[in-house]
């Protein structure tokens, strides 16, 4: 299975748009995504899929199950849009660090060790994740926290979208600074699959920048503010935004597409998973093959 | 920037011989999942310090590139520290080597290549040496 979590420092930088175009762009090709978003505010990828109408209900979600307090199975969380599977964020990750910390003194006082931060993981095995799907792609928030740490924990790899910018080198920076520290407390090692930088416009210091990125680049997505923004207004996908909602494809998105496809192959290949049904990059006449 | 590796970390999923079924877990991650170096069932314990080459226990063997995992099986993680220009030749390389197979080539595949051709041309690496100051002398 192909495990990533998207990591980005800086916000605004397209994270979460990262996130769930990948996961449709391996939808797409034939595989099956599990998409875990843990962003305890608003504005996030349950609802840019339109699937956060619960989120305030006092409903069963991951976190309960974190603590392990399910109300009931790990399949019945889970929704389904555009091909992508999602686990729906709940308003109750705000204080997944407290629950955590209560769960861990409880299970302290009767003995039992309790990894704060590898609840995740746990969830995900014990509900046979690795065995249904192909992929699983976490977006957790950028801030330090119990969020971050169950999803690198959970993933071991990353993939970082990256602001051509001077901010966002020394968002790379940090985030190499607490992973090193991650590695050595959790015992784990991490490994970046990709950077991906967004936002390109070409200019003398952007090329400076992505020129000092260590990791593989394999596509480099330039100014889609219209485009983003259209699939938070459509609550869609950019697959889905340029085929339902523009009234004609402009080539520079249909390009944009193509390397989200682009993207997704070269992080299948990178763990050896291959997709049974790729598309032609950036087509959007491509079937989807229902499993 | 030195901070992480390449490519995919360690396999989350990983099996291995501790229960993952229990619903405790250790603070270091109830579980040290195994590299992912496990396509031919050798006990890999931990940290491989096994090159590629040495893992061959047949004359015929599926190449490195196919048979593992992912780019990191097999290899021990070395930090790099390249000057500017140095990794700039390198990126140069890699689009030639890329543009030469009409495929993808890891970095980590193309710096560990890089490093086996050096060895064999130790004289070049002498001269590389010595034009950092390597032998200098500063006799009178």
């Amino acid at each position: 299975m192909l495990a990533y979590s998207t990591y980005s420092e800086a916000g605004g930088v397209g994270k979460t748009s990262t996130a769930a175009n990948l996961a449709v762009a391996h939808a797409r090709a034939g595989l099956k995504p599990l998409v875990v978003p843990l962003d305890p505010q608003d504005g996030n990828l349950s609802r840019l899929f339109g699937v956060d109408d619960e989120r305030t209900e006092p409903v069963d979600n991951l976190v309960r199950h974190m603590i392990r307090r399910p109300k009931g199975d790990f399949e019945d969380l889970v929704r389904t849009a555009e091909g992508v599977d999602i686990v729906p964020e709940h308003n109750m990750l705000s204080d997944l660090a407290e629950y955590l910390r209560r769960e861990k003194e409880q299970a302290e006082a009767m003995g039992e060790a309790f990894g704060m931060h590898a609840q995740l993981l746990r969830v995900l095995r014990d509900a046979g994740v690795p065995e249904k799907y192909d992929v699983l792609i976490c977006d957790p928030p950028a801030t330090e926290g119990p969020h971050l740490y169950n999803a690198i924990h959970a993933t071991r790899s990353l993939a970082i979208p990256v602001e051509p910018t001077a901010k966002g080198r020394a968002a790379v920076e940090g985030l190499e600074a607490l992973v090193g520290g991650l590695e050595d407390q959790l015992d784990v090692e991490v490994g970046v699959l990709a950077a991906v930088p967004i936002g390109f416009k070409n200019t003398k210091d952007q090329r400076q920048i992505l020129d000092e990125i260590e990791y593989p680049v394999p596509e480099i997505i330039g100014e889609r503010a219209s485009l983003m923004e259209g699939c938070w207004m459509e609550q869609c996908s950019a697959f889905e935004y340029v085929r339902e909602f523009r009234d004609r494809q402009r080539e520079y998105e249909v390009e944009t597409l193509a390397q989200f496809d682009r993207i997704a192959r070269h992080l299948e290949q990178d763990v050896g998973l291959e997709a049974p049904n790729p598309p032609e990059p950036g087509d959007l006449t491509h079937e989807v093959l229902s499993v | 920037m030195t901070g992480m590796k390449e490519g995919a970390g360690e396999d989350p999923f990983a099996e291995d011989s501790s229960t993952t079924s229990s619903d405790t877990s250790e603070e270091t991650g109830s579980v040290e999942p195994e590299p992912i170096a496990n396509a031919e069932n050798e006990s890999t314990s931990g940290s491989t310090s096994k090159s590629p080459q040495s893992q061959q226990r047949q004359s015929m063997q599926i190449p490195y590139k196919f048979r593992r995992d992912g780019v990191q099986d097999g290899r021990d993680r070395v930090p790099l520290f390249l000057q500017p220009e140095t990794k700039r030749a390198e990126r140069d390389a890699l689009r030639e080597l890329e543009d030469r197979f009409d495929d993808d080539v890891s970095l980590t595949d193309l710096r560990e290549a890089l490093v086996i051709a050096g060895l064999d041309q130790l004289d070049d690496v002498e001269e590389q040496l010595e034009e950092w100051g390597y032998g200098m002398t500063f006799d009178t």
